[in-house]
């Protein structure tokens, strides 16, 4: 009874006035009972592009349909009721609007649904999937897609040190390429001189990559890596590259 | 390399607006079609062209455009910048252009129809490796 929270009227009072319902007084007092239900629901569907006040209003004649239809022998308590009438109003509103309801995500959980849905796409198809196959699959826009391969590439570089596989061994140590000898590529040394700071594994991929000329695939092949995997560590080296020659 | 009809985009010629470049770059490959992986290595030659016009011509400005092809996308990142001769023998040395030969199918360091730098450079979709 206390608090700024308006207290809720006891159950034989509410049950009373729908009891008396064809009365505009007693429809008056239950939607002022369950406004902040509509409310709610309507700040729920807020952040969409639709004004908040049309929301409440929306939602305000959902609770008004339900407060009218509602049935009281059914046994299911109006709450559960209104909230089901009020959210079909509200996705009603949206589709008159001809605006598709997708829930909003964060760029990190999209970025992880994203990822999870390239290596699927990517086991199924076997080849690298397109963004557009990518966003039906997630369904997700393109554009969402986009900008969460983009997250993927600036944010989640793998360590190397990371388990691969059944865990029993590490990205670091199914690199077995160490024994070639990439120090005979003193002219490729010499065209960026910063490459000598890099770590050996991803001196070795970008040698493989731009000196042997050897896709993606196929170094991630001789890694056994993903070529995701790849595909960031040569983003990651040649952003340092870039850093170094800038710094 | 003629141009056709293009998504063009300028920007100052500053890191953080090369990033625009390869959004712009990455949307349109998105629109036709690209797998991921070949989008990303067209992300990175946009970026490393962007660089070396940047290095090598110190532009206010770069401007690029992105068009269709037959068999992928073609690209041309252009300066609003001075440098003579061009391509420089220390552009043609220069590791931002071994990673855009590396990462695209066709590259040339040219000139613009109104005398600016350029590089130019075509990536196809579906590339057998080598």
């Amino acid at each position: 009874m206390t608090g700024e929270t308006r207290a809720t009227r006891p159950d034989s009072e509410i049950a009373e006035l729908f009891a008396r319902r064809p009365d505009p007084d007693a429809r008056e007092e239950l939607a002022k009972e369950f406004l902040p239900l509509a409310e709610y629901f309507a700040r729920r569907f807020a952040g969409r592009g639709e004004p908040v006040d049309d929301l409440t209003q929306t939602a305000s004649l959902g609770l008004l349909n339900a407060i009218d239809r509602f049935d009281p022998e059914r046994g299911v308590p109006f709450s559960t009721y209104a909230a089901a009438t009020i959210v079909g109003e509200l996705k009603r509103h949206f589709r008159d609007r001809g605006w598709a309801l997708r829930v909003p995500r964060n760029v990190q959980e999209t970025a992880i649904l994203v990822n999870r849905t390239v290596s699927s796409l990517w086991q199924e198809k076997g080849r690298a999937p397109t963004v557009q196959e990518i966003a039906v699959t997630a369904d997700i826009g393109e554009d969402d897609v986009l900008q969460a391969l983009d997250a993927l590439q600036a944010y989640t570089t793998d360590s190397l040190d990371a388990p691969i596989g059944d865990a029993s061994s590490t990205a670091a140590e199914s690199i077995g390429i160490e024994d070639r000898s990439f120090e005979v590529s003193e002219e490729w040394l010499s065209i960026a001189p910063a490459l000598r700071d890099l770590p050996e594994r991803e001196r070795a991929i970008l040698y493989l990559r731009f000196f042997e000329g050897l896709t993606q695939t196929e170094i991630a092949e001789q890694l056994g890596i993903s070529q995701m995997h790849v595909s960031r560590l040569v983003s990651q080296s040649l952003e340092k590259l870039r850093n170094t020659n800038e710094g | 390399m003629p141009d056709p009809p293009a998504v063009s985009a300028q920007v100052p010629a500053t890191p953080p607006f090369i990033q625009v470049l390869r959004n712009v770059a990455a949307g349109v490959a998105a629109r036709l079609d690209m797998p991921i992986d070949e989008i990303e290595e067209l992300r990175l030659a946009v970026t490393e062209a962007a660089s070396l016009l940047i290095d090598e011509s110190t532009p206010a400005s770069l401007r690029l455009s992105v068009a269709r092809r037959a068999n992928g996308v073609g690209v041309r990142i252009s300066s609003d910048g001075m440098v003579d001769p061009w391509p420089s023998e220390r552009a043609l040395g220069s590791w931002p252009w071994m990673v855009v030969k590396g990462l695209t199918d066709a590259v040339a360091l040219e000139r613009d129809d109104d005398g600016s730098p350029s590089v130019a450079f075509s990536k196809h979709t579906g590339r057998v490796a080598r």
